[in-house]
């Protein structure tokens, strides 16, 4: 039974209601895209360059890069709101038929300011011409299953940012799309709602089971609800791989600097195996995980600076001369003029993401 | 008082002076109040013994503009958004030339028009003075159109196309809320243009198309001040009317939905 059964049920009051159940049943399951040597450019001014990327069926992806790689280009292309220069796109190996297959929510949700909540979720079951009661049936189950039978009657100005966020994925999926589009799903939440939002959006997206890609700048948020990340530099796709990959296995320093902290090292001064390694020879680069400091009078550096940044401390410290910067995940009580050394550290789940990565 | 206070106040008596005191006037006339007549209703109770031919023009206009509103906002809707939406240069010429009748001579165009409608067999008829009029005070509704679609994000178009939306169900849900507040600003002021002029309702409707103006005229020609006047008080009364029960009919659709009214 695809997921979709379970949260929107079968009625079979009447023949209509049963053909159209099937109907959706058969376009709610799930899709794999590929996507080829994307191109667009905006004047002459290039937004993505040959960009090519394959999702599997139900799967997470991200799409993950600085603002202004284009990664709204792409979800609007893949929408049907724009068209490319260069490349193809395919749904299940057909090229987009030009129905809803692809549904986007927006950034900023693009709520209908003067429709209520109900009639919001309703829009796209009434440009399908449902009959009235279908979709009664079919936005009560949405507004239920979302927690907001009670904001039926809501205007979206009446609304807090996490509802709206609920009333826009409860509009896109009531059309039962086939590939779920989000465009910086958290960016507008507070820091505390982004977590559980996150972690909301990935049940959300298990329960239908449908296959979405999400873009978004914020590597934290990418982490938290996707199966698989894209990490975008410079209009290209420089990684793609699992959360554990492309954050603990880079495969350049690019990628590890916009993944989160990273230490550069002297490789000679630190014992253990390196994550990557820098344009410059003997420079290592090590997240905080991975790196332990440790005061020690023969150590062979000296700190000139120390700062806790919330979950990791930055220690900043000179080796002949030459300055570095250092993060750890577990912060040590250090004074300016300490000499220290670093020590390579083996996560305890390291050997799996490595098992991962290269297989 | 604050200084800043006294002047905002003194400007406001102002206005209101500046205003009020033609209508004041009008009143007084109506009601033959002048010096060395003897005040009476008798201009108020002429006109009510009129009322078939009066109500007939009065009708007649208010029909006439109402119509010249509603053609006129539909034939604005589409050209106004692709000029909002469109960033070519090549639209401003077409704005240019779309705005032209509020800029022409309305004299000069009728000529013109009146040919052109004597070939259609338009003239002497209701849709032409319609037609005449709803070309007249066309830019004004186009203006206001523009601008309230340039302050529609382009994103909720796009949203609802997505959702697989047609362009009616889009235009009416999701554009059309939106649009009111400017289409009454514009709508207003194709009604004045449309029920106040005389010239081109004479000329196209060659006195066989009642209307309230072609009515009103040859009273304020002739010597009676106090039925002119009268007249005049209730070609005031009927735009202030409909403002106010558009005004209430505006807060009533929008109220309470996230837009300022």
């Amino acid at each position: 039974m695809p997921p979709t059964y379970a949260v929107l049920g079968v009625l079979s009051n009447s023949r209509e209601e049963l053909v159209i159940t099937i109907f959706f049943c058969y376009l709610s399951t799930r899709m794999q895209v590929s996507i080829q040597g994307l191109s667009k450019s905006f004047g002459r001014t290039p937004v993505l360059s040959d960009f090519s990327l394959e999702v599997a069926d139900g799967e997470f992806i991200s799409v993950l890069g600085p603002s202004g790689v284009g990664k709204t280009t792409l979800l609007r292309i893949l929408a049907g709101l724009d068209t490319a220069a260069a490349g193809v796109v395919r749904f299940d190996g057909f090229a987009p038929a030009g129905g809803n297959e692809a549904v986007l929510v927006f950034q900023d949700y693009v709520l209908f300011p003067f429709l209520t909540v109900y009639r919001n979720v309703a829009f796209g079951l009434e440009a399908r011409r449902l009959s009235k009661h279908l979709i009664a049936d079919r936005v009560g189950r949405l507004l239920s299953h979302f927690g907001l039978s009670e904001q039926a009657g809501r205007y979206p100005a009446q609304l807090s940012g996490g509802q709206k966020q609920r009333v826009a994925l409860a509009r896109a999926l009531a059309v039962a799309p086939k590939l779920l589009l989000l465009d910086e799903p958290l960016a507008n939440l507070d820091k505390n709602l982004k977590r559980d939002t996150a972690l909301y959006l990935r049940s959300v997206q298990r329960e239908f089971g449908i296959t979405t890609i999400c873009v978004t700048h914020d590597q934290d948020e990418a982490m938290a609800i996707s199966d698989r990340i894209a990490v975008m530099l410079g209009g290209r796709i420089a990684q793609v791989g699992t959360p554990q990959s492309v954050y603990f296995r880079p495969v350049s320093p690019g990628v590890a600097r916009f993944m989160g902290p990273v230490s550069n090292l002297p490789e000679s001064q630190i014992t253990g195996g390196v994550i990557a390694r820098a344009d410059t020879a003997d420079i290592c680069l090590l997240r905080p995980e991975q790196l332990r400091v440790r005061k020690q009078l023969s150590g062979a550096f000296q700190v000139q600076d120390v700062r806790l940044l919330g979950s990791y401390q930055l220690c900043v410290v000179t080796l002949n001369g030459v300055r570095y910067e250092a993060f750890t995940s577990q912060p040590v009580p250090l004074q300016l003029g300490d000499r220290v050394e670093f020590e390579r550290v083996i996560p305890p789940f390291e050997e799996e993401y490595v098992y991962e990565a290269s297989s | 008082m604050s200084r800043p206070g006294v002047l905002n106040f003194g400007v406001l008596i102002v206005v209101l002076v500046f205003f009020t005191l033609p209508v004041a006037l009008l009143v007084l006339y109506s009601l033959n109040v002048r010096y060395g007549s003897v005040p009476s209703l008798r201009a108020w109770l002429y006109l009510a013994g009129q009322y078939r031919t009066f109500g007939a023009a009065l009708v007649s206009s208010l029909a006439y503009g109402l119509s010249a509103v509603a053609l006129v906002f539909a034939a604005c809707v589409i050209p106004a958004k692709a000029i909002a939406r469109s960033s070519r240069s090549g639209t401003a010429v077409l704005e240019a030339v779309l705005l032209t009748p509020a800029l022409l001579p309305s004299i000069t165009f009728a000529i013109g028009v009146h040919q052109l409608f004597i070939r259609a067999g338009l003239v002497d008829t209701w849709l032409g003075v319609l037609l005449v009029l709803s070309f007249v005070a066309y830019p004004y509704m186009l203006r206001a159109l523009i601008a309230a679609y340039e302050s529609i994000d382009p994103a909720y178009e796009q949203c609802a196309r997505n959702l697989g939306a047609g362009m009616f169900q889009t235009f009416r849900l999701v554009e059309l809320p939106f649009l009111l507040p400017g289409a009454a600003a514009g709508g207003s002021v194709v009604f004045l243009v449309a029920f106040s002029d005389y010239f081109l309702v004479f000329l196209i409707g060659g006195g066989i198309v009642p209307a309230y103006t072609s009515y009103l005229v040859p009273f304020i020609r002739s010597a009676d001040y106090s039925i002119a006047s009268a007249l005049s008080i209730v070609f005031l009364l009927v735009p202030i009317a409909l403002f106010v029960a558009q005004d209430r009919l505006l807060t009533l659709v929008l109220r309470g939905r996230g837009m300022a009214v």
